[in-house]
């Protein structure tokens, strides 16, 4: 099931598979938490803000039309949830001064809102390898942002070749199906 | 501009947004602002981890779309619930406390743990969630109470004289959290049972275990910490540990400060990173793996090769299920490392047969080995 594509995954959940909807949860939940989190900085509303994204997807499985995966979806389904969280619950807007007019006329940005999403989402994966088991992230950091050799890894910390092996291959597993 | 004003003018453009009337630059203005949180702290808070909340979504998602069987469901649960934390926060004011409540439900419904589900792979009959938050507390009158939630704080006045027992039973395929009267914070394994008064001694905090906790034990110098299993007395003045005790060879794993096993007419101090083992009435002392040791604590599965029996007790507790063919499993493997515990359980089977070269196929609540 971890293998399993988003596609392939809503395919399932399009014929009612609640186990495919589960593991879809799962996949997507801790990333998805921390993005709403952090705009909420409440754990009692982000955790309501997820369950209607997740109900939604659930109850409009037939209609969503997804590409090749489903967190700009998903992604976008929390952002209105935070927007109209914050036009009925939060009393002092946070950040509001970004919103009041005489702002708009400076130049921001001109990236889409694509960008600005994957490089939140770049950043939110970060704290994915942060939560590996340890022996996990330690491994793939070495490999990746040291970019050492499998056999300087497992001389470093001790552990044999297979075993780093596999964990490399467990960790990049976990990413990809985190945000495939 | 008011602070409060502001607020104003800005939930009008956001409410533009939301009912897709904005021009293209007020749409960039929008985006800018929900965007500029990007950089903010991205940690959780602490004492939340990522299983509390999945589980939690899970089963709230569970009941909305899956059980429309309860009449009112989502409000007044909601409300409640925000109500008790409010009280609960008031109560111990001026400590920092994060906690969500899920709902308390008064019927036993241990079924939803480790619940089989249908199998998107052919090879197995069915597959298995992983287990969850749980536990039943009995107190001396004969109530008992099931909660679902992660975490418990006990709260009692400091002048009650309540030295009533209560028992903690946390079944297969469950886990618990508990702060105790002293602040001493118990994570209890699947398949336990704890029991402690409501208000400790002057002298001594006594408490007694079944099965597997870790402690972290709250520092008080005039009351020593005292845990029995089994009839193994371990004594702590402030520390963490691991113990486990489902049979009668009771195994301490030290993980800081120091601890005094008992058994009999023997006693052994433990230093940081030893392990004791009693066996009958003799107590071992060893160096130990603390980070096998104490993997479940931090809802991990660990691997080092030479554990596969204890790999698989832990598994048939956590996912309550019955491994087939146990003989099978000989050997050593030369594979090392953890997995998280809140993955389903073919998943889990999936790394054990690229450790074993078996296979594992799940039916129902049997797992036979081939």
């Amino acid at each position: 099931m971890n293998n399993v594509s988003d596609i392939q995954l809503l395919a399932h959940i399009r014929e009612d598979n609640r186990l495919a909807f589960t593991e879809l949860v799962n996949r997507y939940s801790p990333v998805l938490f921390r993005f709403v989190y952090k705009r909420t900085s409440c754990i009692e509303d982000t955790q309501d803000i997820l369950q209607n994204v997740f109900a939604s997807l659930w109850k409009r499985r037939m209609s969503v039309n997804v590409a090749d995966s489903l967190y700009p979806y998903l992604f976008k389904a929390a952002k209105y949830e935070v927007i109209d969280w914050t036009v009925k619950k939060q009393k002092i807007i946070e950040r509001s001064a970004l919103l009041i007019e005489t702002h708009a006329s400076l130049s921001f940005m001109h990236s889409g809102e694509d960008d600005l999403m994957a490089k939140e989402l770049a950043q939110l994966i970060e704290q994915e390898v942060e939560e590996m088991p340890s022996t996990m992230k330690n491994v793939f950091t070495l490999s990746r942002h040291h970019a050492l050799s499998i056999k300087d890894i497992a001389l470093q910390l001790s552990l044999s070749e297979q075993t780093v092996k596999n964990n490399i291959s467990l960790a990049i597993n976990r990413l990809c199906m985190k945000f495939k | 501009m008011s602070e409060h004003k502001q607020s104003q003018q800005a939930r009008k453009l956001l409410q533009k947004y939301l009912d897709g009337k904005c021009t293209p630059g007020e749409e960039e203005q929008v985006l800018n602002w929900f965007y500029s949180f990007e950089e903010k702290e991205n940690s959780l808070p602490d004492g939340i981890t990522e299983a509390d909340f999945k589980t939690t979504l899970t089963q709230r998602l569970d009941e909305e779309l899956f059980h429309n069987h309860q009449p009112d469901p989502e409000k007044n649960v909601v409300i409640l619930r925000r109500l008790f934390v409010a009280a609960l926060v008031l109560f111990v004011s001026g400590i920092a406390i994060w906690m969500y409540l899920d709902r308390l439900p008064q019927v036993e419904d241990t079924a939803l743990l480790a619940a089989e589900v249908p199998s998107l792979n052919n090879a197995n009959q069915n597959d298995i969630l992983p287990g969850g938050h749980y536990a039943k507390f009995i107190y001396a009158d004969g109530k008992e109470q099931i909660r679902r939630d992660s975490t418990f704080f006990t709260f009692t006045p400091l002048d009650s004289h309540n030295r009533n027992r209560v028992a903690i039973e946390v079944p297969h395929a469950g886990i618990y959290k508990i702060i105790l009267e002293d602040g001493t914070k118990v994570w209890l394994n699947a398949a336990t049972k704890l029991s402690y008064p409501e208000r400790f001694d002057d002298d001594q905090r006594l408490v007694s275990l079944e099965g597997e906790a870790y402690f972290e034990v709250a520092k008080d110098i005039h009351r020593p910490f005292l845990i029995d299993a089994h009839g193994t007395t371990i004594e702590v003045l402030g520390t963490a540990f691991n113990v486990n005790a489902y049979e009668s060879d009771v195994k301490t794993y030290l993980v800081e400060g120091s601890v005094k096993v008992k058994k009999g007419m023997q006693e052994n101090m433990l230093r940081p990173g030893q392990e004791a083992v009693v066996l009958d009435d003799h107590i071992q002392i060893a160096e130990t793996d603390l980070e096998k040791n104490t993997a479940w604590q931090r809802g991990e599965f660990y691997f080092d090769g030479s554990n596969l029996p204890e790999i698989i007790s832990r598994i048939s507790h956590w996912y309550n299920v019955e491994f087939e063919n146990e003989e099978l499993l000989q050997g050593e493997s030369t594979y090392k490392g953890a997995i998280k515990r809140n993955t389903n359980l073919s998943t889990a089977l999936k790394i054990l047969e690229v450790a074993t070269g078996k296979s594992f196929i799940i039916k129902g609540r049997k797992v036979e080995i081939q």
